[in-house]
């Protein structure tokens, strides 16, 4: 299947070439940062919560950790900015690979699963520990497996990309 | 300064402290009341380890600064044996973590703990000062016998050298496959994670944040944080032991490194 040409007009607009080649510190690898420290807010955050319903730690009260919610989505909205900066340097390079697409399927189901865990276990503040425990088991297990797929095929990117830019394919 | 420099400063602390921190650990054998003692040694030993990683990093980056002749082989020797001490003085360090997490809630570490921090240490000792007169023999041509360019193993050595690895094959064994490498780059960014969200929120709250946690309860995430360092000086270890040439004098490494020893400090 061709390369739609798209690809190729985000990549020769100034955003873009500037992302890519640019020689400032807050060029491509200052945002790379930056995504980087989001995911550690999004996922180690959620990983803290997680870990508590499943047993760990279990003298921490559940009910205050309502707050990490907060980190979890700053950190999660720094990825999203990042992200379609990080996009916009490399389209044709993520575009063009399905390991992109998982990754952007397992961050959908994790944040689907932390908006239900913050509406169903934390959203109820009468609910008692052993109720939210019951209640948000599953969703704790799941939240897990998905944040860390997601973080897996991210890491995979690099290795599985067809294309580096439009035109270029990877390795070549 | 270069990392010449650096090597040769750091690379007394793992001999000396090691041997410190294992007669501190023997003498709390004896008498009565002697946790202050072990849990003395098992913070020498935790922070050694730490030291440990730049020794060897910069050990392996100022290679290209020694030159002359038949010293490539001596180079070799030492780093083969640098490779097997610094996983062993690793493991004591792990050891010694969580002696000391176990410290905290049954005032002494349990029996297992304790007899293995014994057996690796002693080993360890052993494997450092090995790895310390290769090194020797490196840089002081006076100790080899005279006019001679190779080191003739004695009994001792010959029986280490067995077990030490060839630096080249433990390359080759950690880059055959692209996917095990891409596994190890998964796991640096889970370790990470695994550090900011449990160490990461502990700062928070005792910086006076989330004042509906109690700080005290905390501290039981603390294993994980110290699981997620673990997983990644193990891993990053690993990928500095190749012979990769962008390792080498990559100053990025350098911050990452010191970064990682402020982690490791602030978990002890």
């Amino acid at each position: 299947m061709a390369v739609p040409v798209i690809f190729n007009t985000i990549e020769q607009s100034g955003i873009s070439v500037w992302l890519r080649e640019s020689q400032s510190i807050f060029g491509f690898y200052f945002i790379l940062l930056f995504h980087t420290f989001g995911m550690s807010l999004v996922v180690g955050a959620n990983m803290v919560v997680d870990l508590r319903i499943l047993g760990v730690a279990s003298k921490i009260p559940l009910q205050p950790l309502k707050r990490l919610f907060g980190i979890m989505w700053a950190g999660f909205g720094l990825n999203a900015v990042t992200g379609i900066l990080l996009l916009t340097a490399y389209p044709t390079k993520e575009l063009t690979n399905p390991d992109f697409y998982l990754k952007l399927t397992f961050i959908g189901l994790a944040v689907y699963t932390m908006r239900k865990m913050s509406i169903e276990v934390f959203g109820d503040a009468s609910m008692s520990e052993a109720a939210m425990i019951v209640k948000g088991k599953m969703m704790a297990g799941w939240s897990l497996f998905f944040w860390f797929s997601a973080v897996c095929c991210g890491r995979l990117l690099s290795e599985t990309s067809r294309y580096f830019i439009y035109g270029h394919p990877a390795g070549g | 300064m270069n990392y010449a420099h650096l090597h040769l400063l750091l690379n007394h602390i793992p001999v000396i402290g090691t041997l410190i921190a294992l007669g501190l650990f023997l003498v709390s054998f004896f008498g009565k009341s002697n946790e202050d003692l072990r849990r003395t040694s098992n913070i020498l030993f935790a922070t050694i380890a730490l030291f440990t990683i730049p020794t060897f990093m910069t050990g392996f980056a100022s290679q290209s600064k020694v030159k002359g002749p038949g010293v490539d082989d001596l180079i070799r020797r030492h780093e083969s044996s640098a490779l097997l001490s610094v996983w062993f003085m690793l493991i004591t360090g792990t050891l010694a973590l969580v002696g000391l997490w176990k410290s905290q809630t049954t005032k002494q570490p349990p029996r297992w703990n304790v007899i293995a921090a014994l057996i690796f240490s002693l080993l360890t000792v052993v494997l450092i000062s090995r790895t310390s007169n290769t090194g020797g023999d490196v840089r002081h041509p006076e100790l080899r016998p005279a006019n001679t360019l190779t080191v003739t193993e004695g009994t001792f050595g010959s029986i280490i050298s067995k077990f030490e690895p060839n630096p080249d094959n433990f390359s080759a064994v950690v880059t055959f496959s692209k996917w095990w490498w891409t596994f190890m780059m998964a796991m640096h960014f889970i370790g990470l994670i695994m550090i900011i969200g449990t160490v990461g929120l502990l700062d928070i709250r005792i910086l006076g944040f989330l004042k509906q946690i109690p700080a005290a309860p905390l501290h039981r995430l603390l294993p994980w944080g110290m699981l997620g360092l673990a997983i990644n000086k193990t891993d990053a270890v690993t990928k500095l032991s190749l012979k990769l040439a962008q390792n080498k004098q990559n100053s990025a490494n350098s911050k990452k490194l010191k970064t990682a020893l402020s982690d490791g400090w602030q978990g002890i």
